[in-house]
């Protein structure tokens, strides 16, 4: 699937929830569906700047493709995270780099990646984009 | 009392919104913004340089909030009052000028509570002229040590400048003041009090001080505008922070006679529109009055830390100290931006994480917090919502 057809798939989900807290419950159960992140990479240096609690990204290379895990001490930043890797993981180096986070806008969460939101979005995607590089 | 009439940001378009920010910013009632408006849209010229009736009726309003603020803290003389950008600008005046020449020798005197404020301009000078700093540890009760403060004061032996918040943004419990003032000056130190918070909700006398900073922006005033308060004399022979237009007498290349005080401290075009709109801001507090003021914020702040001490999972920080115009507290097994954000999600608008004061946070706490904060429009429905809210919140974290 496309990063273009997976955001108009969570789109969709997203958009069947009624009001922003009923959306926000269903992104922090999307986030005990991540991926385990192990308790060593913990460490500063892999550390997303940029938000109010913390969140941490590693990058791993799988053939042609990046896989990425990340995790947060705050659920909603959490489940921000697990949806985030829904549209962004396992694709090659040159989808994560082209993709255009103008994108994300169209999922309708308020605020997603406004950068006084402090919930690190914004820079969780440009690391990633950065790990891409 | 209701006061909410008087904010259009408070009318029907935003009835659905609580605001308990209100320590971070205040809201603006329509009189302020009508003024500011009316200086855009009527005179809109510089100050204390042209000749044009614009310019003259601008300088007039502009200065003319100066006896406002005189008045309105107590203090004689119309220049000790000098327009900043807020009170971070102030403190960094003092910081900057009547402490130019200071050296390891001299001393600064902070309290644990204050904000990054009164803390980093210290800092600041310390790395480059090697002033000592010494830090007065709070009480278990959330209260300041005065035996530390009296053991700290007595052992400088330079200069010392003893510099604390009134009411501190991260737990507001009121300092003694009085305490302070009397102790710093019986061994000859200068005293500084921020009021940012204080001067909003409690009657300010620059009598028990040196200097005083606040800001427009908390008192139902402008952003950008700010006011320090310097006793007669002590800035008058100063280096002033930064040099421009406005500041001086004369300049040639070879020498510039600074002007005197107030001026000398307000380089270049300052924010006129933000003082003329302060000053209707303590005009129309004035017309409420400070102690009424006092009295329904005492009240908000005593039925807020109730309610919320009633909660299982919330540990209100020193849940037992009187508060006046916020409560800090936290939601056990919660970060506290997972819940700001879901509060946010039901209308309702508080802070979260370290409010600027991440020393005495980090040491009290550990970790971010949530700061409900109150202003002459907060009501009892609105900590009712916020409770309500809270519950909701708590249920699926």
């Amino acid at each position: 699937m496309t990063i273009e057809a997976e955001i108009q798939d969570i789109k969709e989900m997203l958009d069947d929830i009624p009001d922003d807290f009923a959306k926000y419950s269903t992104i922090i159960e999307m986030g005990d569906e991540l991926e385990p992140y192990p308790e060593e990479f913990k460490l500063d240096e892999l550390k997303v700047p940029g938000c109010q609690s913390d969140l941490w990204l590693v990058a791993e290379r799988k053939d042609d493709v990046l896989h990425y895990r990340a995790t947060s001490d705050a659920v909603i930043v959490k489940g921000l995270v697990a949806l985030m890797l829904q549209i962004l993981n396992d694709r090659t180096p040159e989808e994560i780099r082209d993709f255009d986070t103008d994108l994300l806008k169209e999922l309708g969460i308020k605020g997603l990646l406004t950068p006084g939101r402090q919930n690190g979005v914004g820079s969780l995607v440009q690391r990633i984009q950065l790990l891409a590089a | 009392m209701n006061k909410k009439c008087d904010f259009q940001i408070l009318s029907d378009l935003n009835d659905d919104c609580v605001y308990l920010d209100s320590a971070a910013t205040s809201l603006t009632p329509r009189c302020v913004t009508d003024k500011i408006g009316e200086y855009y849209n009527c005179y809109n010229a510089n100050i204390h340089r042209g000749i044009h009736d614009w310019a003259e009726r601008a300088t007039g309003e502009y200065e003319g909030v100066r006896p406002i603020v005189k008045e309105f803290i107590g203090a004689d003389q119309d220049k000790e009052i000098v327009f900043t950008s807020g009170t971070t600008h102030g403190i960094n005046i003092v910081a900057n000028c009547f402490c130019s020449d200071w050296t390891s020798k001299d001393t600064v005197i902070l309290s644990e509570a204050e904000h990054h404020a009164n803390i980093v301009p210290w800092q600041q000078l310390k790395a480059r002229q090697g002033l000592r700093i010494e830090v007065i540890p709070l009480l278990p009760d959330g209260h300041l040590d005065f035996n530390r403060l009296s053991m700290a004061i007595q052992q400088v032996k330079g200069r010392c400048i003893v510099s604390m918040s009134i009411l501190p943004n991260a737990t507001g419990i009121m300092l003694d003041y009085q305490q302070v003032s009397q102790m710093s000056r019986d061994h000859g130190a200068t005293v500084l009090f921020d009021g940012a918070q204080s001067v909003p909700r409690v009657k300010s006398d620059v009598s028990y001080c040196d200097f005083l900073v606040f800001s427009g922006h908390k008192i139902y005033g402008p952003t950008g505008v700010g006011i320090l308060y310097a006793g007669d004399g002590l800035l008058d022979e100063m280096p002033p922070y930064m040099g421009g237009g406005d500041m001086i007498k004369s300049v040639r290349f070879e020498r510039t006679t600074y002007n005197d005080m107030p001026w000398r401290y307000e380089a270049g075009t300052t924010n006129i529109a933000g003082v003329i709109g302060l000053g209707v801001a303590l005009n129309w507090v004035e017309n409420i009055g400070i102690e009424n003021i006092y009295q329904h914020e005492k009240e908000i702040s005593d039925y807020a830390q109730k309610q919320l001490n009633g909660l299982d999972r919330v540990s209100v920080l020193y849940p037992e100290a009187e508060k006046l115009g916020l409560v800090v507290f936290t939601v056990n097994e919660a970060q506290s931006v997972d819940v700001a954000t879901l509060l946010n999600t039901q209308g309702v608008a508080v802070r979260s994480g370290y409010l600027c004061a991440e020393p005495i946070l980090v040491s009290q706490v550990g970790r971010g917090v949530l700061r409900a904060s109150f202003g002459i429009y907060t009501t009892q429905d609105d900590i009712d919502r916020l409770i309500d809210a809270l519950n909701k919140v708590m249920a699926i974290l």
